[in-house]
C-alpha cells in the first residue's frame, strides 16, 4: 500500500476521463488545496446536531425505532456561507463536507484534522477510513475538546484526506448505507447482516 | 358609555395588542436564517412601518375597525419575512437569482427577498407598495421614512421547492413581472400594434345584433375586456422573459407546473370587484407551445442528446420526446371568464371564446416581438447554443455517475484541475432533463427505490447549485487564468 503523492493526486484527477475509474474530489477551489501527499477539505454547510430531550438512551439495536429515534435525536440545520458558527468545548456535531468526493476501486483514503485546528482541540474525524468506491460528501464528526468555543465559518479548510493504492483485483464498488450523500447525514444502523449482528447480541443465542 | 363606544374601545385595544406582537414577532426573526441579505431590508422596512403604526395608533386614534382591516394584511407581509428562511428555501439557488436580478435591474433601487409559499405556485409583488398601501389612511402621510426609490419586492416561491430544484426555472417568469412594469410602454405599444385587428373584431362581436341596454353596456365590457386582455399580456410577457433568462430549462420547469392542471387548453380570467382589475392566464398548451417554440427547445434537446451519446456512448440517454406541441397554435383552446356573479360574464366569455383564435396569432407575434426587445434587457448568452448543449451534456454524464453537475471539465490553462463552474440554467435544465428521462424510462420502479434515486438526483443538483455558487464567488489564486471556450473533452475535478 502506497500513499499517493501530489502528482499522482493531479494526475489521478486530471487525467482520467471515466468517470468510475477517476479520484474526484469536486470542486477543488484552487490547487494550493492539493498538498505534497493530500487533499484539503472544507466545511460544507450542513451540519446535524443532537437534542438530548427526546431520547432516554439510543440502542443501536433496536432497529425497527430508528427512523423515529433519527427523527427525535437529531435536527438537520443548514448554515449560510459567510457567517458564523459556534462550536462549543465538548461540544460533538455532524458536518458536511463542502466538497464530493469519488473514489474509484483501487484507492482508498483517510481523514484527518488540519494540525492547526487540532491544536485549537477541534476533532474533525473518528471515523477516518473512506472505502473504496465511496462516492459522496463526508460526514464529519466535529467536536470541540479545547477549553474555548471555537467560531467556524463553512467553507473553511478543516481537514485532508490522505489517499492510499489498494493492492490486488479490483473488488466491489462501495455498497454502503450512505449512497451518494450530499448532506451531513446521522447515523445509520441498518442492514441485513448488521440486524442480525446486532439481534445476537442483544438477545443472545436462539434456542433450536 | 354607549355599546358603540365600548366596542370600539375594545377593537382599538386588540388592535394595539396586536401591533405588540406583531413587533414582538419581528425581533424573534433570526436573521442568520434568512436566504439572502435582502430579506433584512424587508424586515427592517417592516419593523418602521409598525413602530409608526403604534405610535400613530395612541397618538391620531384612527378608526379601529379600519386599523383592524389593515393589520390583517400587515400580518400577512410578516408572514412572508418570517418565512423567509433557509429552512424551506435553498439559498444557493435563491442567491443565484439575486444574480441574476442584480444584473436584470442594474442602477435600478429594485431589490428582491424570498419565502415560501404554502401553494404549489409562485408570485411576485412588491413588498414596499404593499406595505405603504397597508398604512395609508392610518399614519400621517409620509412618516414611514422609506426613501422614494426603495422598491423591495417579494418572491414567493412554492413550498414543494425545498424538494423540487428543477422547478426554479419558473423563477425566470416571476422577474418578467417586475421587467414588464419597467417596460410596460414599449410593450403596450407592440401589442397596440398587434392587437388592431382583434380590437375591430371584439367590437363587431360586442355590438352584433346589440339590443339598447347591450349598447349601454358596451364601454364597460369593452374596458373588461382590456383589462383581462392587458393582464395577458403581462403573463405572456413574463413567460419571454423566462424563456430569454433560463431557456430550454424554463420550458421544463412550465410543463412540470402545467401537471397539475386539469384542462391545458383552458384560458382563465378572473375580474375582481377592485375596479380596474382583471387577472388572466394562458392556457399551459399556447404558453408550452410559444415558450417552445421561441426557445428551439426541441433543436436544443436533440443537440443535448446527440451530445451526450458522443460523449458516453455506453450509457446512452432516451429523452422523452419534449417540447413538442404540435397543436399549440390551432388547437381548440377555450377561455372561462369568472366570477358567474358579474353581469357581463356571459356576454364577455362568449364573445372572448369567440375572438380567441384570432387572439392568438395577435399574442404569438406580439410575443415573438417582446422577445426581441427584451433580450437587451436580459442580455444574450455568453456561450454558444453549441456550447451550452455541450456543457449540459458534460452535465449529464455526470449526474448518470452519481456526481453533482458542478463543474464543466476544462483544458484552459489553469482549469484543468478546477473545472469551470456549470451555468445556473445549464444546471437546471441538466437536472430537469435527468430526471425526466428517468421517470420516463422502463427501469425506473415507482417504489421506495425509485424515490430514493429522485432523492439522490435532488441532492446531487442542490450540491451542484451550492458548490458552483461558492466557486463563482471564490477569488481567483492561481496565476495563470485560462480563457477558453468553456467547454472540453478533458475531464477536471
Amino acid at each position: 500500500m502506497a500513499v499517493l503523492n501530489c502528482q499522482e493526486i493531479k494526475h489521478r484527477i486530471r487525467d482520467e476521463q471515466d468517470y468510475d475509474k477517476k479520484l474526484l474530489v469536486t470542486p477543488v477551489l484552487c490547487e494550493d488545496q492539493i498538498g505534497p501527499a493530500s487533499v484539503d477539505i472544507r466545511l460544507g454547510s450542513s451540519i446535524v446536531v443532537s437534542r438530548k430531550t427526546y431520547v432516554a438512551a439510543l440502542d443501536v439495536t433496536k432497529q425497527q425505532t430508528e427512523p423515529e429515534v433519527e427523527k427525535r435525536l437529531y435536527e438537520r440545520i443548514r448554515l449560510r456561507y459567510f457567517k458564523p458558527f459556534v462550536l462549543h468545548p465538548n461540544e460533538v456535531i455532524l458536518a458536511g463536507m463542502f466538497e464530493y468526493l469519488s473514489l474509484p476501486d483501487d484507492l482508498f483514503a483517510t481523514v484527518a484534522s488540519k494540525s492547526s485546528w487540532g491544536r485549537l482541540g477541534l476533532v474533525i474525524a473518528t471515523a477516518s477510513i473512506v472505502q473504496p468506491g465511496f462516492r459522496g460528501s463526508l460526514t464529519l464528526e466535529l467536536c470541540n475538546l479545547g477549553e474555548s468555543p471555537i467560531t467556524l465559518y463553512p467553507g473553511l479548510l478543516i481537514g485532508q484526506l490522505v489517499f492510499y493504492d489498494v493492492k490486488g483485483p479490483r473488488g466491489e464498488r462501495y455498497g454502503g448505507k450512505y449512497s451518494c450523500p450530499t448532506e451531513a447525514e446521522p447515523p445509520s444502523f441498518a442492514g441485513t447482516s448488521a440486524d442480525e449482528e446486532m439481534a445476537f447480541w442483544r438477545e443472545g443465542p436462539r434456542q433450536v | 358609555m354607549p355599546a358603540a363606544d365600548v366596542e370600539e374601545t375594545a377593537v382599538l385595544k386588540k388592535c394595539l395588542v396586536l401591533l405588540a406582537k406583531m413587533s414582538g414577532r419581528l425581533a424573534q426573526i433570526d436573521r442568520a436564517q434568512f436566504p439572502t441579505d435582502e430579506s433584512e431590508a424587508a424586515r427592517g422596512l417592516l419593523a418602521l412601518g409598525i413602530d409608526n403604526l403604534r405610535t400613530a395608533s395612541a397618538q391620531f386614534k384612527p378608526s379601529p375597525y379600519a386599523l383592524y382591516r389593515q393589520l390583517l394584511v400587515i400580518q400577512q407581509l410578516l408572514d412572508d419575512v418570517e418565512s423567509s428562511s433557509i429552512d424551506y428555501i435553498a439559498w444557493p439557488v435563491v442567491s443565484y437569482i439575486n444574480e441574476i436580478w442584480s444584473k436584470l435591474f442594474a442602477g435600478k433601487p429594485h431589490q428582491v427577498f424570498f419565502t415560501r409559499w404554502a401553494e404549489y405556485n409562485y408570485g411576485i409583488y412588491n413588498f414596499t407598495e404593499a406595505l405603504g398601501r397597508a398604512l395609508e389612511g392610518l399614519i400621517p402621510s409620509g412618516s414611514l421614512a422609506v426613501p422614494a426609490d426603495t422598491a423591495i419586492y417579494c418572491l414567493r416561491l412554492a413550498s414543494i421547492e425545498v424538494d423540487n430544484i428543477p422547478l426554479y426555472a419558473n423563477i425566470g417568469h416571476e422577474l418578467g413581472h417586475v421587467l414588464f412594469h419597467l417596460r410596460s410602454k414599449e410593450v403596450t405599444a407592440i401589442w397596440g400594434r398587434y392587437s388592431e385587428s382583434l380590437a375591430g373584431l371584439i367590437l363587431a362581436k360586442l355590438t352584433d345584433n346589440a339590443k339598447q341596454a347591450d349598447l349601454f353596456a358596451l364601454p364597460t365590457r369593452l374596458q373588461k375586456i382590456r383589462m383581462i386582455l392587458d393582464s395577458l399580456v403581462e403573463e405572456l410577457t413574463a413567460d419571454m422573459v423566462g424563456t430569454l433568462l433560463m431557456g430550454p430549462s424554463f420550458f421544463l420547469s412550465l410543463q412540470e407546473v402545467s401537471w397539475s392542471s386539469t384542462t391545458r387548453d383552458v384560458w382563465t380570467a378572473r375580474m375582481f370587484v377592485k375596479p380596474g382589475f382583471a387577472s388572466a392566464y394562458p392556457g399551459f398548451n399556447f404558453r408550452l407551445g410559444l415558450v417552445s417554440s421561441t426557445a428551439g427547445v426541441q433543436e436544443a434537446f436533440k443537440d443535448v442528446e446527440r451530445e451526450y451519446a458522443r460523449l458516453d456512448p455506453s450509457m446512452r440517454m432516451g429523452f422523452p420526446d419534449l417540447g413538442g406541441t404540435s397543436s399549440w397554435a390551432d388547437g381548440n383552446d377555450r377561455i372561462e371568464v369568472m366570477p358567474e356573479s358579474d353581469v357581463d360574464q356571459r356576454v364577455l366569455q362568449r364573445v372572448l371564446n369567440e375572438c380567441l383564435p384570432e387572439a392568438k396569432k395577435a399574442f404569438e407575434g406580439f410575443a415573438r416581438e417582446v422577445l426581441e426587445l427584451l433580450a437587451g434587457d436580459v442580455g444574450l448568452p455568453e456561450a454558444s447554443a453549441e456550447v451550452v448543449s455541450r456543457n449540459i451534456a458534460q452535465l449529464l454524464v455526470r449526474l448518470a455517475h452519481g456526481i453533482p453537475p458542478n463543474i464543466v471539465p476544462s483544458n484552459a490553462p489553469g482549469k484543468e484541475l478546477l473545472g469551470i463552474p456549470a451555468e445556473f440554467s445549464d444546471i437546471l435544465q441538466a437536472a430537469s432533463l435527468y430526471r425526466m428521462s428517468l421517470l420516463a424510462g422502463p427501469s425506473f420502479k415507482a417504489d421506495e427505490s425509485g424515490a430514493r434515486k429522485l432523492s439522490e438526483i435532488e441532492g446531487l443538483v442542490r450540491k451542484g447549485l451550492e458548490v458552483s455558487y461558492i466557486q463563482r464567488t471564490y477569488p481567483p489564486r492561481d496565476a495563470a487564468e485560462g480563457s477558453g471556450d468553456g467547454s472540453s473533452e478533458l475531464p477536471g475535478d
